[in-house]
């Protein structure tokens, strides 16, 4: 299913945060998620579904300052 | 020799400089300048992952025994925004700690003090210890206080002006009055402004750029540290006072008459 990530079009092929986080190689620590402005917290990344056209919000450490 | 320790929120630190982790050109620079500084409190911000580049991890660099990791809020512009940042770097960093900054006017940088108190009081309620970046207003100070931060966080000029002390007399004030760590953050643009800040009597002192743009990055940090320590002796000690006429050092005897 067709989802956005970080405002990037991504083809979803899983269900679960999870398995986003796996299908991105995504570190599984140091980031956060968030399904519009709802934050998932990693205890519930196994079983929270993502749905078609959702907006996520992956973030990490980064240096300084402004962004 | 420093006899007391900064203790801010339960936790004791050694040193009194801080440092953020911006525009230095490279990681490898950035962490030997974090070594030379001897720092046990680092700021980092928050970035959206880079799709393309999912491994990039600067926290690597950072990560070091004796060293508290300390997530700013840089880039949100309302305390609404600030209080979705803070649960996002709590969840990211496990923990709980958070320098709250909120400046939306990029020209200046200024922080935005209504906002700045209103997510103090919604993010102490919510279990977080905060360290806010504010004016150097004594009133504003007074009412983050009472707010429940853990520090208040004046600014002595813009970010990144390397200007100095230019809310200096601001600055005695929010000392003088505070039960709370004072900590001078932004503009410190030399080790001798950090000196003159911890001579005041901060209780310490946050330095990025004036570091990072160095051209030798970790020897400024080495200076730093060591203006910090001396500023901070020369408070314990106690300065003399500041006259306005002549007062002999020696004897004025008159044995030459």
């Amino acid at each position: 299913m067709r989802i956005r990530v970080n405002n990037e079009p991504v083809e979803f092929k899983g269900r679960t945060v999870a398995e986003l986080i796996e299908q991105l190689n995504l570190p599984q620590t140091g980031v956060a998620v968030a399904v519009g402005m709802d934050i998932v917290p990693k205890s519930d990344w196994e079983t929270t579904e993502i749905k078609q056209d959702e907006e996520l919000m992956i973030i990490r450490a980064a240096s300084g300052g402004m962004i | 020799m420093i006899n007391g320790k900064l203790t801010i929120a339960g936790q004791e630190f050694e040193s009194r400089l801080f440092l953020g982790t911006g525009k230095f050109s490279s990681n490898e620079l950035m962490s030997k300048a974090i070594e030379a500084s001897r720092t046990e409190m680092v700021t980092v911000a928050m970035k959206r992952i880079d799709l393309a580049n999912p491994q990039d991890d600067m926290l690597q660099h950072i990560k070091k025994p004796g060293i508290r990791l300390l997530p700013n809020t840089s880039g949100v512009r309302t305390a609404e925004e600030a209080v979705f940042a803070a649960k996002m770097s709590r969840e990211a960093f496990g923990t709980e700690w958070l320098k709250l900054e909120i400046h939306p006017d990029p020209r200046h940088l200024l922080p935005d003090s209504i906002e700045t108190l209103k997510a103090t009081e919604q993010l102490v309620k919510l279990g977080f210890v905060v360290l806010p970046y504010c004016q150097a207003d004594p009133l504003l100070c007074r009412r983050l206080e009472e707010a429940g931060a853990a520090t208040v966080m004046p600014l002595a000029a813009p970010i990144g002006t390397n200007r100095g002390l230019r809310t200096e007399d601001l600055l005695r004030l929010i000392i003088e009055q505070s039960s709370v760590p004072v900590v001078v953050d932004a503009g410190l643009g030399a080790p001798s402004h950090a000196a003159a800040a911890m001579e005041m009597g901060a209780d310490a002192v946050l330095v990025n750029t004036a570091i990072a743009v160095a051209g030798n990055p970790s020897m400024m940090a080495d200076a730093f540290r060591r203006a910090t320590i001396a500023g901070r002796e020369a408070f314990e000690s106690g300065l003399g006072a500041v006259r306005e006429e002549a007062v002999a050092t020696s004897p004025l005897t008159d044995f030459l008459n």
